[in-house]
């Protein structure tokens, strides 16, 4: 009983952590199009912050978090100013050359400034510790993982359906030229999903250095990944698809290293991707997604 | 209020506006009428700064055209789209809130609301329901509707009876007497080249991209050669 609650715990605050940066990504997507594969040097900006506090001598984690936080919510945005808005109108693929571009060059800079190397950020190793809640043994860091994304989601719907900034999201997310048409700014429309989406991916980067102790330059290509792939499942575009598509990447990934016999545990990979395969034949708009969204490609 | 010279859309090699030159007066309703791919939604879209134009826009005598959209709407011009375009995901009532969102006086904005209720009560009625799930003849009600909360100078309606039953489209002619008669400033696009001439004080007459005729619609509705030779009726 014990083990299966604690398995649980552990599917909910890695499929939280999914579900964060499958957010961010959807947010981006569903307005402009675009999927933003830079979003994962979003966390690498924000991981990378707390290794500079660090290095500054500012290694309070009061002060560590909230600035890698505000540092990602900055990297989005200069990432939209500086990179995407030049190809706002461009063809699908501009963008997305630039996304990599973007990845490419964030990477880069920090394996010529800091290292190619790991370094290590222990400043929130406070957080994995065990605690005991009645009779069960659970890890701390996982409890607020699962906390903090359940607040931050509820605040994003909140956004969503009572501010006007909020209602323009999601009316452009079908029809941007509308938007625009009652008088809407393209650009606040725009730089709001970067900022919600660097807001996301900086949270997420907190827990994630939280759980490796390290940083290093590429340590946004898994989680990015992983993100697209809650976005698949989901349906990409749709925001709920995207939450419990990574809520359920969460629990197919940590299912299948629980089930496999520890030998085979080398295929959890594929098993994960050949589950998700099978998903998107079934329902190729994946869970939450409409049918719109394939266009003429439709059977 | 609005004057067009030699306005040019083109879209790649297709020319759709050939140098149209239009003008609509303060206080005036004025219909462009054309049959289908005459260019009107094109000229109507160069008027908002949603596809690149040559030719000049002049409004209120001051030029417009490299205004964004999002500035246009601020100086008083409200659009009221083709196909109507009805943020279908959102409420009746959220529908007129971003209509509004050019407004910095958000304290007008229930007084708006209001008069938009009075106006279309069908809307009062369906105010919390989805503006996806509204009847076509509803959705061009609330897609007016949506205009007005922008407090325009200047509406611009495309093709408002489109795809709605005779007895909808009376009462959508209805409402737009009214905002006439109010004094609004509109320019009036429509295949329904009845009602457009039964509304308006002038036309234009739009083909192939060029202007064909124009003149009081009294005049042009009582001339049978004109109205056959370019809109078929
Ligand atoms: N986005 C576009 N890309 C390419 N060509 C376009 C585009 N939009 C319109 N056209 C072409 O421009 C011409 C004028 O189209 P427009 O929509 O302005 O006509 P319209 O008078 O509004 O017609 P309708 O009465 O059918 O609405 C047509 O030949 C059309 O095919
Ligand atoms: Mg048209």
């Amino acid at each position: 009983m014990d083990f299966v609650l604690q398995q649980i715990l552990n599917a909910l605050a890695f499929g939280s952590e999914y579900a964060l940066l499958a957010l961010g990504l959807a947010i981006v997507f569903s307005i402009m199009g675009l999927v933003n594969f830079a979003h994962g040097e979003i966390i690498t900006i924000g991981a990378y912050t707390m290794y500079i506090m660090i290095v500054m001598g500012l290694g309070s984690p009061l002060l560590v978090i909230p600035l890698a936080v505000l540092a990602a919510v900055l990297g989005a945005l200069a990432f939209e100013r500086v990179a995407f808005r030049p190809v706002r109108y461009a063809p699908t693929s501009t963008g997305m050359l630039t996304a990599f571009g973007v990845s490419i060059l964030v990477q880069n800079a920090f394996l010529l400034f800091i290292s190619a190397r790991p370094r290590a950020v222990s400043v929130l190793g406070g957080l994995n510790v065990t605690v005991w809640v009645g009779p069960l043994r659970l890890q701390l860091l996982q409890i607020l993982e699962l906390g903090v994304s359940l607040v931050v989601t509820l605040g994003l719907i909140l956004f969503l359906t009572r501010s006007t900034l909020g209602l323009a999201m999601r009316a452009a997310a079908r029809d941007f030229a509308m938007v625009r048409l009652v008088g809407i700014r393209a650009n606040r429309v725009i730089a709001t999903a970067f900022g919600i989406s660097g807001l996301l991916a900086g949270i997420a980067a907190v827990f994630i250095v939280a759980r490796r102790g390290s940083i290093e330059p590429d340590m946004g290509f898994m989680p990015v990944l992983k993100a697209f792939v809650a976005c698949v499942i989901g349906g990409f575009g749709s925001l709920p698809g995207a939450a419990v598509g990574g809520l359920l990447l969460g629990f197919i990934e940590v299912g299948i290293l629980v089930l496999l016999p520890q030998q085979w545990g080398g295929l959890t990979d594929a098993i994960v991707f050949a589950l998700i395969a099978l998903i998107l034949v079934t329902r190729p708009q994946g869970l939450m997604g409409r049918n719109v969204e394939l266009g003429d490609k439709e059977r | 209020m609005l004057s067009i010279s030699n306005l040019v859309v083109a879209y790649g090699p297709v020319l759709a506006v050939r140098g149209l030159s239009l003008e609509v007066f303060k206080g005036e309703a004025v219909a462009l009428i054309g049959p289908n791919g005459a260019g009107k939604t094109s000229t109507i879209m160069a008027l908002a700064g949603l596809v690149p134009a040559r030719g000049d826009i002049l409004f209120d005598s001051a030029p417009i055209n490299s205004l964004s959209t999002e500035d246009r709407v601020r100086l008083g011009i409200a659009l009221c789209p083709e196909g109507r375009r009805v943020f279908v995901g959102l409420t009746v009532l959220e529908n007129l809130v971003l209509g509004a969102a050019s407004q910095p006086d958000r304290s007008r904005r229930k007084q708006d609301i209001d008069y938009c209720f009075d106006l279309f009560p069908r809307l009062a009625e369906r105010r919390d329901q989805v503006a996806g799930t509204l009847s076509g003849g509803e959705q061009q009600m609330l897609a007016i509707a949506r205009a007005l909360m922008s407090r325009p100078r200047f509406l611009i309606l495309d093709e408002p009876s489109l795809g709605l039953a005779p007895r909808i489209i009376e009462v959508i002619f209805e409402h737009i007497a009214k905002l006439k008669a109010s004094g609004m400033t509109i320019l009036l696009v429509e295949q329904n080249v009845g009602k457009a001439l039964a509304i308006a004080d002038r036309a234009y007459v739009l083909a192939s991209g060029s202007l064909r005729a124009t003149g009081k619609a009294s005049d042009l509705a009582a001339d049978p050669e004109t109205i056959s030779a370019y809109l078929g009726g």
